[in-house]
């Protein structure tokens, strides 16, 4: 697990971190000068860049050994592969949070809002784009539509369901920070928190059954490749 | 034996905590909170009055006194009281609107209410003369026998009612704020037995045009034409003569309203903060609103990434991630006093409006200060988490705390310099009176020389003054027209001639956010040759 943890994190320090990073530096900048770091505002575009580095993370796109890459070298368990996966997608959103600190702390003392909003919406954020990143990591790897198509449908399907259905509301990125952003009763990121980690937790447990399934088919030779599952990397079936 | 002896020892120890919880539960034991609004409760409306507050029993904490509105809180004052063995009586300035004013008053120690005690402040309204008696002359007591106890009611001078209220000589006010409802004093003792802050408070209500009948000699009841009158900045100090002795008549109320010059109501002859700072609404003070932008946070955010790109350009690739996190740490570090710099700048959107009047003979400062935040557009940006304010370490407050809507203003000590005249989650209104020596920048030396007003009109500039900047001289033109306030003291007292100026004062500073000090707009009512705005 951490192999792959630490082969994805030093694909991405070495290749892509100064180019991403600057995008999200770039991007937060921009938000500060046109809100004027307006907080229920500039969040938008916080949550907007974490919920990129997720998705980027989720689809395996800065790091040289793909998931598929190290289930065929059959060293290491399908489930530690997907912890590894997962754990590196968590730090490198961290590490795309880290240029908002400067902006979050200039915030407390210009707009006046509390640290502790900040902090749990910080937190809450960054449960949410780790189940986001997770989300994308599972439709790279399921078999029904094109990996592209699956992405956007479950990754944007999960945004907007989440923004239109009422009882959802709790686990989506923007409406929910916006809440914690705007003065009013302080709410409670516990459930939405819990519920992101669990969702995160259930997809990663839908990876390693799915891929578990699918690639002892393969070496029987009854599955049909990897269905598409990683289809930038279609060779190795 | 052994087993027994332990389960005492447990019951006893048992016993011991829930006792001392007990204790701890328990609010203090015999604390009274009194509260007596106005004199003998007369409350004139639309001016300052005095709430007296006495608590006996020991305690410490706060003292709480909350202006309601339609039955809610809308902004709370506190002040620190501490009692013990002596019964403790705080008398604290407080505004009585036209409108009515209702006012909650509490003792609180750790959070918890000892006490809490509701006040109508026109229950006993009278608006007209009010004058003060301390310390009765034998003669008048006499003249008193058979009435009622109470307060004497005289109306037979024109249509103005006048209205005799005796004090003791030592609950005479320790601030100008207390004395704005008065229009005369009558005092029958010698003064100097006044402590510093009562002699304070009666010399800035004097020099605003209070009339103080002094009867230095006990048991003498001066003639009519036995009077020798002093003036002293606008007020009248009146004395019996020496030499005048008794001509066996008392002196009736008719006289003393001539002698205290007690003219019709409501013609406004003091310069008292009631009167002078009436209207609450915050002019469109020139560039005011529209100087809240936030450029100082534009140049602040694109240094950070102009810094971050440069980092990352320089080193070369091994290094860049280092650099670029030890560049994280320093900025995340900065961004605390840059933050702060830009806050102060800004003041959270907030308008801060501060207007004076310096009285005569240097007797002090009627200051009044109204911060606001206006609605919220795209050019003016303002928070919706509120902002807080610190007048040096005398007192501090916030307006809409953390967004809660809470609105306060704490005093750390019991000679408040500036009071809650209104509030509410969206604006404070303060008024007080500040010690003499208090003055527009640039006019220190004038000051001290006793003169009656500043060696130059500090002009008006049309933009925002750092803290101990420099005042430039220029000349406002135009600027009665533009300043409704100017144009109103200008119509009351039309027999004025005027100096005006906008600069800081220094020694005095209400800070927002840690910001920068907000320039006064003062007017002085003396004739200055050197004035640039004298009308």
């Amino acid at each position: 697990m951490i192999a792959v943890a630490w082969a994805d994190l030093h694909a991405w320090s070495s290749g892509r971190a100064r180019f991403s990073l600057l995008v999200v530096a770039a991007g937060l900048t921009a938000a500060g000068l046109f809100y004027r770091l307006q907080p229920e505002l500039w969040v938008r575009i916080f949550t907007i860049c974490l919920l990129w580095a997720g998705w980027q993370a989720g689809a395996e796109k800065w790091v040289r050994l793909k998931s598929w890459d190290w289930i065929r070298q059959e060293r290491l368990g399908i489930a530690r592969i997907v912890a590894g996966k997962l754990l590196a997608a968590l730090v490198i959103i961290i590490c795309h949070a880290l240029p908002g600190l400067p902006f979050l702390v200039t915030m407390v003392y210009v707009w006046g809002i509390p640290g502790v909003r900040l902090l749990r919406a910080v937190i809450f954020i960054l449960a949410a784009s780790w189940f986001f990143a997770a989300l994308i990591f599972l439709a790279g790897h399921l078999v029904w539509l094109g990996v592209q198509e699956t992405r956007v449908l479950l990754g944007g399907g999960w945004l907007a369901l989440s923004a239109v259905i009422p009882f959802l509301h709790p686990l989506n990125p923007f409406l929910f920070t916006k809440k914690l952003f705007l003065p009013g009763l302080l709410a409670g990121i516990l459930p939405g928190v819990l519920a992101n980690l669990g969702l995160t937790f259930f997809s990663a447990l839908l990876l390693w059954r799915y891929n578990k399934k699918r690639f002892k088919a393969v070496k029987a030779g009854t599955g049909d490749a990897n269905g598409g599952g990683n289809s930038e990397e279609p060779g190795g079936e | 034996m052994d087993r027994h002896l332990r389960a005492l020892r447990s019951l006893t120890l048992l016993f011991a905590v829930i006792l001392c919880l007990l204790v701890q539960a328990l609010p203090a034991a015999g604390v009274v909170l009194t509260v007596t609004a106005g004199y003998e409760g007369y409350v004139v409306p639309g001016r300052w009055v005095p709430l007296a507050i006495e608590v006996s029993g020991a305690m410490d904490g706060w003292v709480q006194i909350t202006r309601l509105h339609q039955g809610l809180p809308v902004v709370t004052e506190e002040y620190r009281c501490r009692v013990e063995d002596e019964p403790r009586r705080l008398l604290i300035p407080v505004f009585a609107e036209e409108t009515g004013s209702r006012l909650e008053v509490r003792l609180v120690e750790d959070g918890k209410v000892l006490g809490r005690v509701e006040v109508d402040l026109l229950e006993k309204v009278f608006p007209g003369h009010l004058i003060l008696m301390a310390d009765l002359p034998e003669w008048h007591q006499q003249a008193r026998r058979g009435q009622a106890v109470g307060p004497v009611l005289f109306s037979t001078y024109g249509q103005e009612p006048v209205l005799i209220i005796p004090v003791e000589f030592s609950a005479l006010p320790g601030t100008a704020l207390t004395y704005d409802g008065v229009s005369a004093l009558v005092v029958n003792g010698d003064l100097a037995a006044l402590n510093p802050l009562q002699t304070q408070a009666l010399l800035s209500w004097l020099a605003g045009g209070g009339s103080l009948l002094h009867l230095s000699t006990a048991g003498e009841i001066p003639g009519e034409e036995g009077w020798e009158v002093r003036r002293y900045g606008r007020g009248r100090i009146i004395r019996p003569r020496a030499e005048a002795g008794n001509n066996g008549q008392p002196v009736t109320t008719i006289d003393w309203q001539r002698l205290l010059a007690l003219e019709p109501y409501p013609r406004p002859l003091r310069l008292t903060p009631g009167v002078v700072f009436r209207e609450g609404e915050v002019p469109w003070f020139f560039e005011e609103k529209t100087g809240n932008t936030l450029s100082p946070l534009a140049v602040v955010l694109a240094l950070w990434f102009l810094g971050g790109l440069a980092v990352a350009v320089l080193f070369d690739r091994k290094r860049t991630a280092v650099a670029l996190l030890c560049y994280l740490a320093a900025t995340t570090l900065l961004a605390a006093p840059a933050g702060k710099w830009v806050a102060g700048r800004w003041q959270r959107g907030a308008v801060v409006y501060m207007r004076a009047v310096l009285l005569p003979e240097d007797a002090g400062v009627l200051i009044d200060t109204v911060i606001e935040f206006p609605e919220s557009t795209w050019k003016t940006p303002v928070s919706p988490w509120g902002v807080t304010l610190a007048l040096g370490e005398m007192a501090a407050g916030a307006i809409n705390r953390a967004g809660t809507g809470e609105t306060f203003w704490r005093h750390e000590s019991l000679q408040p310099l500036m009071v809650v005249k209104q509030g509410d989650a969206k604006r404070l209104h303060l008024t007080g009176v500040l010690p003499p020596g208090t003055g527009p920048a640039g006019d220190t030396p004038g000051r001290t020389r006793g003169k009656t007003g500043p060696d130059r009109a500090v002009g008006l500039e049309k933009r925002r003054w750092t803290a101990g900047e420099e005042a430039a001289v220029q000349t406002p033109a135009g600027l009665l027209s533009r300043e409704p306030w100017l144009a109103v003291l200008q119509t009351l007292f039309s027999e004025e001639r005027w100096t005006f100026g906008y600069s800081d004062f220094p020694g005095f500073a209400l800070w927002l956010e840690n910001g920068r000090s907000n320039p006064v707009l003062w007017a002085e009512p003396a004739s200055s040759p050197g004035g640039l705005a004298e009308e």
